[in-house]
């Protein structure tokens, strides 16, 4: 699906005092793009996306779905958040919690646990189906969101700095899957994060937001190649150069 | 040695029960010999597990109610600031008011009767599970209804599926404060003009059957603690993946 | 605006219910309207009828907590703190603390026959409970990490328990005798209406049985106020204290047990 954001803005009044979170915002998304939103903590990535999902009514411009203005939530979209543990739900099996997805869908029962089973298979969980969230690592429970977010069938990913909480090697891990993840199923993957390095590893372009209110501040393409491998890709120097770039328009550090 | 601990103090307990009661010489402190001896009559002469059929039956009843109106309404004013806000003051107006106060109203309306009992035990109950209702909703994490919002649930489905579901643990909690108000406010009724185990245990205490009056009263104290520890069971069995009872749950 | 409704909400209700009698919808003999209720309260002798035995219920309610509640507060340490009287008495609690507080009321006219003494026994008793577990819990739950930063800073456990232990299980404390006073005012309640001769439950229960309908309205709403009032009275005590010491009641209970 192609997401486009329209001169977005969002402020809220509190005692009298306006606060501006986003101003001006305006982008494309297209079909089965990756699109990385790289900026500081703080400066309202988390409210852009959730105002892309339909979460959060924008208070200014808008939010278009293949043209047509969004309503309501975005159908077809799935959220993978940073705090992992806090979005399984808790009293549901690792299956029970990926055929959530599905429940909504005109599925028969088997129809639903197969697709579950196999959206497990994909990231390599399938022994753990019948465990409980609170019996698995970080990284899995991770995975489990991933596997839940891919079942649902969605054909958008928005994803809020959901490596940022897990350790450097189960990121790799994860940053992989994910990049396997989204080669199979073609979809399209809006994904949050204040880690240039990350930014640049899994997308094809990268916005970059800038101080309060947030501004779309660079708007950089990484054209770096397919399949992206850990070590190559990073060593490439126009892994650094592009860094460089990124750094500048963040402004911390000078340009390459 | 260390395993044998509670049974000591148990023992020594009951050592010191007996000691007094010989040494006290007076009718009103019976042998706990005396005292078992009076169970066993009042058990083999089905007494003692009517009457406790009885309190059961009444305390039911009103945990019944409570949980019917108490639960929603609290799961509801959780979720809506508006609804709150609208049947907060009444209910602040309503919560001091001591659940015994209800009897005398009660029988003037109702009558003896499983009426009396539904309203006096239910309110009795009803207010410890409508805060504890309440306060799981408002705590339920965003995350989990953006997920499921996210996901493509509706806001019926958000309730039921996740919700309510979220809330449990709470809901746990707060049954385990309202049982011994039911248990208590339902023996008081019963005391005051019904049936069951609280009009027996006046009965005893007034025709000086003193031993059986002691022995009922150590069956009340057993009912107390196997509905608490019923309420253990359910929520090991069901609420292990809550947080706190990833570990062995507390004693009942 | 919701605000605005939610507190005419209790007026609404008075009014609908006094239109109702009004209108013969409610049958007055079964349920006074609120203006019959009043007028009780006007009639000679009966406000200070009222007032005697609400004064007569508080103080039962006020001595039998205070009472409980230094035996629970003071057990609670003790058990809190020392671990194998904790150990010892931990069965014996068991045993003692699931009996329903009125069943224990027989067994103390037996005792103490019927007056006073009664009745601030078994409300002690029943207060005790919370505020016991409370406080033990409260112990309990000490962030060892305090206890260390003192130890270390050269305490001996006396001072460390004193200056330490103590303020931080207040808050947990004060949440057990919050409970404790809402149990209190109950217990002196039922013990009148079981064994009393006077006091408010007793004064409800007469007038029901006397088809004194807006009497025994009368003495529920006393009972209400009441209660009403210890709560109000007891979190304005604790709102001066906090005035007083800032962050008193700010220390979050920690995971751990105190070493």
């Amino acid at each position: 699906m192609r997401l486009q954001a329209q001169d977005l803005g969002l402020h809220y009044r509190r005692n009298g005092a306006t606060t501006t979170i986003l101003a001006d915002i305006s982008f494309t998304l297209a079909e089965g793009e990756f699109l990385s939103l790289l900026g500081p903590s703080g400066v309202g990535k988390t409210t852009l996306l959730r105002c892309l999902a339909g979460l959060v009514r924008p208070t200014r411009g808008a939010v278009l779905v293949d043209g047509s203005p969004l309503c309501g939530t975005l159908p077809g979209a799935a959220m993978v958040f940073q705090d992992y543990a806090a979005s399984l739900f808790p009293w549901r099996t690792v299956l029970g919690n990926v055929r959530f997805g599905l429940e909504g869908q005109k599925l028969s029962g088997p129809e639903r646990e197969a697709l579950a089973r196999a959206a497990l298979t994909d990231v390599g969980l399938a022994d753990f189906a019948a465990h409980h969230p609170f019996e698995l690592s970080g990284g899995m429970q991770q995975r489990v969101a991933l596997a839940r977010a891919v079942a649902s069938g969605a054909r958008l990913l928005l994803m809020d700095e959901p490596f940022a909480s897990v350790d450097a090697l189960t990121r790799i891990e994860l940053e992989d899957l994910l990049l396997r993840l989204w080669h199979e199923r073609r979809a399209s993957v809006l994904f949050v994060t204040h880690d240039v390095e990350e930014a640049l590893y899994l997308s094809d372009r990268v916005l970059v937001l800038g101080d309060r209110p947030a501004r779309l501040v660079g708007d950089v393409p990484v054209p770096l190649p397919r399949p992206r491998e850990q070590l190559r890709t990073r060593g490439d120097p126009a892994f650094a150069a592009l860094r460089g770039a990124l750094f500048a328009l963040l402004g911390k550090g000078t340009s390459a | 040695m260390k395993r044998l601990r509670p049974f000591l103090g148990l023992l020594a307990a009951l050592l010191l029960w007996e000691v007094a009661a010989l040494t006290a010489g007076t009718r009103a402190l019976p042998t706990p010999a005396a005292v078992a001896q009076a169970l066993v009559g009042l058990i083999q002469s089905a007494t003692l597990p009517r009457a406790l059929g009885l309190t059961l039956g009444h305390t039911a009843l009103g945990l019944g109610a409570a949980l019917g109106c108490g639960i929603p309404l609290g799961l509801w004013m959780g979720r809506s600031q508006g609804v709150r806000t609208l049947l907060t003051p009444i209910m602040e107006l309503l919560r001091p008011l001591p659940p015994p106060a209800l009897i005398p109203p009660a029988m003037l309306l109702l009558g003896f009767g499983p009426g009396l009992y539904t309203a006096v035990v239910g309110f009795g109950a009803g207010f410890p599970l409508l805060l504890a209702a309440m306060d799981a909703s408002r705590a339920v994490p965003e995350i989990l209804c953006d997920t499921a919002r996210s996901l493509g649930a509706g806001r019926l489905r958000i309730v039921t599926r996740v919700v309510f579901p979220a809330c449990l643990p709470g809901l746990a909690t707060g049954l385990r404060t309202s049982l011994p108000i039911a248990l208590i406010v339902a023996v008081l009724a019963e005391m005051v003009g019904g049936d069951g185990t609280g009009k027996l245990l006046l009965r005893l205490q007034r025709t000086w059957r003193i031993p059986e009056m002691y022995a009922c009263v150590v069956g009340l104290g057993l009912t107390g603690w196997g509905l608490s520890a019923g309420l253990s069971f359910l929520e090991r069995r069901f609420l292990f993946w809550a947080p706190p009872h990833q570990h062995p749950a507390p004693r009942p | 605006m919701i605000r605005l409704a939610g507190r005419l909400l209790p007026l609404a209700a008075l009014l609908l219910w006094e239109i109702l009698c009004r209108r013969g919808v409610i049958d007055a003999r079964f349920l006074p309207a609120p203006s019959a209720i009043l007028a009780c309260l006007g009639a000679p002798g009966t406000a200070g009828d009222l007032l005697a035995q609400t004064s007569r219920t508080l103080l039962r309610t006020l001595g039998g907590f205070a009472l409980g509640g230094a035996a629970g507060f003071g057990l609670g340490l003790a058990c809190g703190a020392v671990r194998s009287l904790d150990a010892a008495l931990r069965p014996l609690v068991e045993i003692l603390r699931p009996i329903p507080s009125v069943a224990v009321i027989p067994v103390a006219v037996l005792w103490l026959g019927l007056g006073n003494s009664l009745d601030v026994v078994v409300v002690a008793f029943a207060c005790s409970w919370p505020v016991f577990v409370a406080a033990r819990d409260a112990v309990h739950a000490v962030d060892p990490t305090l206890c260390d930063t003192a130890r270390l800073g050269g305490l001996s456990p006396g001072r460390v328990f004193r200056l330490v232990v103590l303020p931080a299980s207040l808050p947990g404390t004060i949440t057990g005798l919050r409970t404790a006073l809402g149990i209190a005012v109950a217990v002196a309640v039922s013990c009148e209406m079981v064994a009393g001769s006077d006091g408010l439950g007793q004064l409800a229960l007469t007038a029901s049985y006397a088809r004194q309908d807006p009497l025994a309205w009368l003495a529920v709403l006393a009972m209400g106020l009441a209660g009403g009032v210890c709560a109000l009275g007891f979190s304005l005590l604790t709102r001066w204290a906090q005035r007083r010491r800032p962050g008193l009641l700010e220390i979050q209970p920690g995971r751990g047990r105190m070493p």
